[in-house]
This record gives C-alpha cells, sequence and structure tokens, in this order.
C-alpha cells in the first residue's frame, strides 16, 4: 500500500501530468470560446416548418412504389406507412438546418440532435439484418454514439500512451527504477503496484478531463444553445461513456507502461504503439480482414461509443461483391478485449522485469 | 566463513553474453566474507566486476552460479526480509530529476515506512538540508552524491553498501563522507564501500579485499596487507648499471629506478647495510638509500598487473 501511494504521488507530482492536463483545458476552453461565439441563445423562428413537405410527398411516392433509394432492398422496414412519413419527416426531409438554429444542443455531446434521446440515441438504419455472399442472413453492428464526448475520448487515449510510456521510461531514464528495487525488491510486487496506480491515475485523469468538457459543453447548452431532447437515459450514457473512456484509458496506460518497460525507453514506447496502431490499420484493412474485430484500437473505440464491433464478410455476388460490417461481439465484450490485450502485455513485461539484470 | 557474517558470497560467477554472443565473465568464483562491524573496502581497477558484485548483492543482477547472502539472507529469493537493515547507493545518484532532493528522498522513504523527521536528519547529515528543497536537476554532482549518501541512511541501516561514494565530491566533500563513513563504522554498522580512492580507502577502512578480472586477489586488514607489501630500498648511485649486476650477483630482485643513476631493490629495510656493503666490497659507493614504504596503492598495482585506471 505505501508503494501504491507513492507511486500514485508521483504520477501526480510529474510535471508532464499537469503540463498535459493543463493544455488539455486550454484547448478544451478555447474550443468552447469559439463555439460560444459560434452559437446563438435563439432557437429557430416559431414559424419555421420542421420539415420540407414536397420532399416528405417525394419520398412517400418512392415509398408506395417501393423504391427506397435511401436503403436498397435490405432497408429498414417500417410497420406502416405513417412509419414511414414520420421518418422521413424527422430525417431525411427535416428543415432543422435550415432553419439557422444556431443554438448547442446539449445531446450532441453524444449523437445527433434530436428531440428525443431514448428514442433516438442510435444512428437509424444500421441495425438491420441483411444477406451475405452465402445467403445467410446477418445482422449488421450497431454503430458507436457518433457525438462530442466518445469522439474527444480518442484524443485522450493518446495522452494515455503518452503519459503511460514516460511514467515509466523515465524511471529507466533517470535509473529510479533501480533504485526502487533496493527499497523493495520485490520485483513483480513492484511493476504489478505500478500498474495499478498507473491505471487509477489515468482513469482519474481522464474522468476529470472529460468531465471537465462535458462542464463547459453543458454550460454552452445553458447558456447559448438548448437541452431538449435530453432526458434521464442521456445523463446516464454520458456518465457511462465518460467512465468507459477513462477504463480505457487506464489499459492504455497499463499497456503503454508494458511496452516501456519492455522497450527501457519512452520513445520506443510510444513509436511502437504509434506504430501498432497504424500497421494494424494498414494491414489489417487491406490482408486481414478476418482478424479486424480483434484487434485492440477497433474494441477500445467500440468499448467507449457502445457499439457493437463489427467483422467484415462478403455481400452481394460474384463478382460484384462488397462489404458488409456484420454484428462480432457486444461493446463489453469489445472491452474485455481490450483488457485482454493490455493483460497479455503487461504480463509479458512482468515476466522480463521479474528476469531482467539491471546493469 | 561463518553463519553469522553480516555479508557472505560463496563461488559468485556473473556471465554476460557479448554483442557477437561472446561470454564476458565479470566476476569469476568470488569469495567474500565479512563479519560485520566496521568499514570494508572492495577495491579493484575499472572492470575488474567491483559493481558487478555490488549488483548481485543487491539483487539487481542474477548470478550466473553462487550464492549470495546478505544479513543471513539469499538475496536472490528473500532479498526483501532484510532490505529495510540495508542502505546502498550503486554507481551514480539515481533519483527524479523534476522533484526537489527533500521529496525524492521523501519518495523513497515512504516506501520503507520512514517518517519525514528521517529525511531531514539525513539531509542534514549530509549537509545538504539548505538545498533540500531545491530540484534534483539544479544539483551539482557532488550535492547529487551526498543526497545519494543520504539516502542510504534514511534506514538507519545496519549495514550500508557504497559504490563509488566520493565521485564528484571536492575535497571537503571528500573528508566529509571519509568522517561520516568512519564515525558510521565506529557506529557498530557495517560499510561496504567500493572505491578507486585508494589513499581514502587506507584512510578509511579497516579490511580490504582486492579484485581484479573477476577474482578477489587479496583480502585483510589495511594494516596487515601494507606490512607485508612490496616495500623497496632505493638505491641512487653513479653506475646503477653495474650496481644492479652487482646485487644481482647477491641475490637480490633489482628493478631500474626512475633515471639511470638509481635501482630499486625489492627487499626488507633491515637489508639497507648489507646492500651498502656489497656495493662498497667492490668499490661502488652510494650518494643516496633509502626505504620506500608500501601503501595501498603499491600493493594495488602489484597485484592487479597496474592494468586499468584507478
Amino acid at each position: 500500500m505505501r508503494l501504491f501511494q507513492t507511486e500514485m504521488i508521483r504520477f501526480w507530482s510529474r510535471r508532464i501530468t499537469w503540463v498535459t492536463l493543463a493544455a488539455a483545458a486550454i484547448v478544451m476552453l478555447l474550443s468552447v470560446a469559439y463555439a460560444f461565439t459560434k452559437s446563438s441563445a435563439e432557437g429557430p423562428p416559431a414559424d419555421a416548418v420542421s420539415f420540407d413537405a414536397q420532399c416528405v410527398d417525394q419520398m412517400l411516392g418512392d415509398y408506395r412504389n417501393n423504391e427506397d433509394v435511401f436503403f436498397g432492398p435490405d432497408g429498414p422496414e417500417f410497420e406502416n406507412e405513417a412509419d414511414f412519413v414520420r421518418f422521413a419527416q424527422d430525417e431525411m426531409c427535416s428543415n432543422r438546418w435550415e432553419d439557422n438554429d444556431d443554438r448547442f444542443h446539449a445531446v450532441s455531446l453524444l449523437g445527433s440532435e434530436t428531440d428525443d434521446w431514448s428514442e433516438n440515441r442510435r444512428p437509424y438504419g444500421f441495425n438491420t439484418t441483411t444477406t451475405a455472399s452465402d445467403g445467410t442472413k446477418v445482422r449488421e453492428a450497431n454503430g458507436p454514439l457518433e457525438g462530442l464526448i466518445p469522439g474527444i475520448a480518442i484524443a485522450f487515449l493518446i495522452i494515455s500512451v503518452v503519459l503511460g510510456s514516460s511514467f515509466m521510461g523515465a524511471e529507466y531514464k533517470s535509473g529510479t527504477v533501480e533504485n526502487l528495487l533496493l527499497w523493495e525488491p520485490r520485483r513483480i510486487r513492484v511493476l504489478l503496484t505500478k500498474y495499478a496506480a498507473g491505471f487509477v491515475s489515468s482513469f482519474l485523469a481522464t474522468v476529470l478531463a472529460m468531465g471537465f468538457l462535458s462542464g463547459l459543453l453543458l454550460l454552452l447548452a445553458t447558456f447559448r444553445g438548448t437541452f431538449e431532447g435530453v432526458d434521464g437515459r442521456f445523463w446516464i450514457d454520458l456518465v457511462s461513456v465518460i467512465a468507459r473512456a477513462g477504463l480505457v484509458g487506464g489499459a492504455f496506460f497499463v499497456l503503454a507502461m508494458a511496452i516501456a518497460t519492455i522497450s527501457r525507453n519512452t520513445t520506443a514506447a510510444v513509436g511502437a504503439i504509434l506504430g501498432w496502431f497504424v500497421l494494424t490499420n494498414v494491414f489489417i484493412e487491406l490482408f486481414f480482414k478476418p482478424v479486424r474485430q480483434y484487434e485492440l484500437f477497433i474494441n477500445a473505440v467500440a468499448f467507449i461509443g457502445e457499439a457493437e464491433t463489427p467483422k467484415i464478410i462478403k455481400g452481394g455476388e460474384a463478382p460484384n461483391h462488397f462489404d458488409i460490417w456484420a454484428y462480432s461481439h457486444s461493446y463489453l465484450t469489445a472491452g474485455l478485449l481490450v483488457a485482454i490485450w493490455a493483460g497479455v502485455i503487461a504480463s509479458i513485461a512482468l515476466v522480463l522485469f521479474s528476469r531482467r539484470d539491471l546493469t | 566463513m561463518t553463519g553469522t557474517a553480516v555479508m557472505e558470497v560463496r563461488g559468485l560467477r556473473k556471465e554476460f553474453r557479448g554483442r557477437k554472443g561472446t561470454e564476458i565473465v565479470a566476476v569469476d568464483n568470488l569469495d567474500i566474507a565479512i563479519p560485520g562491524g566496521g568499514v570494508y573496502g572492495f577495491l579493484g581497477p575499472n572492470g575488474s566486476g567491483k559493481t558487478t558484485t555490488i549488483r548481485c548483492l543487491l539483487g539487481l543482477i542474477r548470478p550466473t552460479s553462487g550464492s549470495v547472502k546478505i544479513l543471513g539472507a539469499d538475496t536472490t529469493t528473500s532479498l526483501h526480509q532484510v532490505i529495510d537493515r540495508i542502505g546502498a547507493l550503486v554507481e551514480t545518484p539515481k533519483f527524479f530529476p523534476n522533484f526537489s532532493g527533500r521529496k525524492n528522498l521523501r519518495m523513497f522513504a515512504r516506501v520503507a515506512g520512514v517518517g519525514k523527521d528521517a529525511v531531514d536528519r539525513s539531509l542534514e547529515t549530509v549537509g545538504l538540508a539548505d538545498r533540500g528543497h531545491d530540484s534534483f536537476d539544479s544539483y551539482s554532482l557532488g550535492m547529487k552524491q551526498r543526497l545519494a549518501v543520504a539516502g542510504t541512511l534514511l534506514k538507519d541501516p545496519e549495514l550500508i553498501i557504497l559504490d563509488e561514494p566520493a565521485n564528484g565530491l571536492d575535497p571537503a566533500g571528500i573528508v566529509d563522507i571519509r568522517r561520516l563513513i568512519r564515525s558510521l563504522g565506529e557506529q557498530g554498522k557495517t560499510i561496504f564501500v567500493s572505491s578507486h580512492q585508494l589513499a581514502e580507502v587506507q584512510q578509511t577502512c579497516d579490511d580490504v579485499m582486492i579484485i581484479s578480472k573477476g577474482r578477489l586477489v587479496r583480502s585483510g586488514s589495511v594494516n596487515d596487507l601494507v606490512a607485508v607489501g612490496s616495500a623497496a630500498i632505493l638505491v641512487e648511485i653513479d653506475n646503477a648499471a653495474q650496481a644492479r649486476e652487482i646485487l644481482e650477483a647477491a641475490g637480490y630482485v633489482v628493478q631500474p629506478g626512475a633515471d639511470d643513476r638509481s635501482l630499486s631493490v625489492e627487499t626488507i629495510p633491515e637489508n639497507a647495510q648489507h646492500i651498502n656493503h656489497v656495493l662498497a666490497y667492490n668499490n661502488m659507493f652510494l650518494s643516496g638509500l633509502r626505504h620506500r614504504e608500501a601503501s595501498l596503492e603499491s600493493i594495488f598495482l602489484e597485484l592487479t598487473g597496474g592494468e586499468g585506471e584507478l
């Protein structure tokens, strides 16, 4: 416990921690200030028509003629015409943007603007079934929450990687890891404690930073926007996204620490992780699509955004195949896969750390 | 060796793999036994295996073979049981560069459950109390060294292992560290100190161990080593070459001197009269005759073959 406290103190005493958090806070403040100048407290005119009636008529005509130009033959099915009309009014023929609604919508923290978050929290149209090239029916993967907060979480993952690499890399650079072993020679205990302190600290830092940004944006919505569509589910989703981002931030911090333990160098660790990111995104997409759904970063993003991780399978008949993003696993499984990735790398580092000579 | 030794090393061997897969033996079948209490010097040229040995003692390096026990605990398996009784400084001081000296010490003190008072006392002892709040980065090499020594004192340990503690210190700092080491030794603590400063070791240590090429070549008390060391008589004479032949014919081991008018005769001081007599008998008359005392340095150079730098 004393070692854990020491590592926690070290994390929060490091200059790089505060410089990074301060820089992030400044960027957030500037961004929100800019958004403040570009937003308006006033909503659209009271007489504004929220949809284009001519467009709706056109869509309805197409629908009746079975010409679903937007979704193809496997697109979403509507129970009746009224359902389709509502959909056309709300989505395809909406005048929301044309009405110069410059208000900042609180719901945009998590997704598209809507007047009912619980109802419309998913981008419409992904949760459908489709036919693979072998004739089997497959369900398409549900997309992630697409708002500002899930998107910005990616930046915090990168920050976690840099801080985690530096947390361990700096120990090797200054030699303090050796000094520490003169006070606590049980190496496995030392590194596990560092992992634990790093995970908790990174979780807290990510949650604090994202909480700070959310607070700023909600203030913006209070003074220059609207809480239209916000309901209890929205708050649950917001807290969940931030918490999940914190967990992934912690996992990435541990992963980066582990790679820095293996490489004994901050730069090498950051380079290795960014290289990993680039390689997986290039090579897996090009050559190894069947394993794409197990990739670390894809699952990290899916877990934070509560998306179903997709696997890519072939649709359509030869030679006109096209990719279908079919359901592979849930966001909870995605989180588990992130934990497994971090755990495996951390274990390798643990074995090396416990056996390696410190010369 | 006894079971109560503070430090007991038996058959220690450490091999490293070189870049091309070659085997480098850093320590070879080393035996050390330190009964405890007092100051023990650990001498050897650069690359002789001193630091590797110290790292093995402290569990930082896994020995290839042999056993290492400190305070009765095998350092490869149960060092943690005695680590609170050991203070150590290995090579250069290693601290967090952006933290102050005091904060650095408090970080490590917290790991061992040592309180703030001990930190203040240690800083006071090494003369850094006034600079404790400055960042480690801003310290001179000597100050960093003092801080590292302060770190070894935090736990009020029974055994203190110091690897080159006088590195980077100015003459006054060296004297301070010497006094500190002596006073710790007099308090009954065991100090194991490796050093290049042979004169310092001679003044500070009770016993010394000299290693060369990873092997122990001599150990014992400083006084005993100096007493049996390679004492010599320096002869000054006009025809040194002829004098050398005469003395060698008389059975002496003679080395050339610093110039062509001097010789070094390796013998005990009591033979000075006999040397004078032999040369005078051969009509050769001395212009000078003096005894050269053995120093730890001369013994060290003799035992290590003068390899490497000190």
